[in-house]
């Protein structure tokens, strides 16, 4: 379900990070953000966040919403969905008003939810954040 | 009053007679002005501060992209409006301006169809179209973030879209592009292909291209440029007569 909403506004999806790069330090943005590669730091999007299979990130996640289906090492918080899907693997905290979790997705972490909606921390301000401000 | 820096290479024969069809319809139309030609001694914005000076209020390139890429590196610290006459072949960023070959482009700068459109800076050099270097190169925004190839990769930056890739020369923004070199044909038709098909995709104003010793970047696949290189982009910043049939 989720990823058909995520995928209806696919057309605007603002930052790729595909399978054959690596993002190391603190990427911000307020679109959506698609993972396909790696991420070392930490990783916040006002919008949603997709983590592909193939996907292995080590940093913290903030995000919209998260629709996780690769590997996670470290704490991931979403202000309103979070699905993990079978081949997801997250090795941290999880934190988000509304968890799905599909048979056979891995979590080894505390799982908490809350019906409050999860305030994002501060984005630092960078490219993708001010081109989306601009839309 | 127009200023039209012809290239060099319209000396030669075979583009004599369409030249002379060129001029005659800018006669009918009204657009006559300065002619000069581009050679290896002419500096291209000498010609033009001389023509600003007397009275020149839009320069026209006159050839291909080259000539368009030295012209336009040339005008970028003026306040002036840019046209074109694309002659010849290697006119794909006039293609993406929507301006026609020929006869079809003295049309295209009568109507004076004018944008504001984005134009990028690397180092010193400004470039209107895009930037590609090898997987080598890395990019840094500033101290929050690099982005790295862990594979065979081409790493393009645009301004101008193509016929390939989206861009929009008046988002105030620059796309930058990661992908594969070496595009795998059954990946892309394949069962296991990705909807995303290797590319990464990054929205920047200012960024650092960093990369090893002779590292290069193409510059509007004229000039080469050593890295470390800072490229930004200088928004709205030089007058285009475009066309209609633009790809913006």
């Amino acid at each position: 379900m989720f990823k058909e909403a995520y995928l209806k506004e696919g057309g605007d999806v603002e930052t790729i990070i595909g399978p054959s790069v690596k993002v190391e330090g603190d990427f911000t943005s307020k679109g959506n953000v698609t993972v396909e590669g790696v991420v070392h730091g930490s990783l916040k999007t006002d919008k949603d966040l997709k983590v592909g299979v193939g996907a292995k990130i080590s940093a913290s996640v903030f995000a919209n919403n998260a629709f996780i289906a690769g590997e996670v090492k470290g704490n991931v918080k979403a202000s309103g969905r979070l699905e993990l899907t079978d081949t997801s693997k997250i090795y941290g905290d999880v934190e988000a008003k509304t968890v799905i979790m599909a048979a056979g997705a891995i979590l080894n972490g505390k799982c908490t939810m809350c019906n409050d909606v999860l305030p994002l921390p501060n984005l630092e301000d960078n490219d993708a954040l001010k081109k989306n401000n601009k839309k | 009053m127009y200023q039209y820096i012809y290239d060099a290479f319209l000396s030669e024969e075979k583009y004599l007679r369409p030249m002379t069809i060129i001029e005659n319809r800018l006669a009918d139309l009204g657009l006559q002005g300065r002619v000069n030609r581009l050679n290896l001694f002419k500096d291209p914005r000498e010609l033009i501060l001389e023509g600003i000076k007397r009275g020149v209020d839009t320069v026209v390139a006159v050839g291909n992209d080259e000539t368009l890429s030295r012209v336009v590196n040339a005008v970028g610290d003026f306040d002036i409006t840019l046209g074109m006459i694309p002659i010849g072949p290697k006119n794909e960023i006039t293609k993406s301006l929507g301006v026609e070959e020929g006869l079809l482009a003295c049309d295209c700068l009568s109507s004076r169809l004018i944008r504001k459109l984005d134009l990028g800076k690397i180092n010193d050099i400004y470039f209107i179209a895009h930037l590609k270097a090898g997987s080598e190169v890395s990019l840094r925004y500033g101290k929050e973030y690099q982005v790295r190839s862990l594979t065979n990769n081409s790493v393009e930056i645009y301004n101008l879209p193509t016929q390939e890739e989206q861009a929009d020369p008046e988002d105030g923004y620059l796309e930058a592009r990661i992908r594969p070199s070496e595009r795998n044909f059954l990946k892309k038709f394949g069962k296991g292909s990705s909807s995303l098909d290797g590319k990464s995709h990054f929205p920047v104003r200012k960024v650092f291209l960093e990369g090893n010793e002779g590292s290069k970047i193409l510059v509007d696949g004229l000039k080469l440029i050593s890295t470390p290189a800072e490229v930004k982009i200088l928004p709205r910043h030089l007058k285009v007569i475009v066309g209609k049939n633009r790809l913006f």
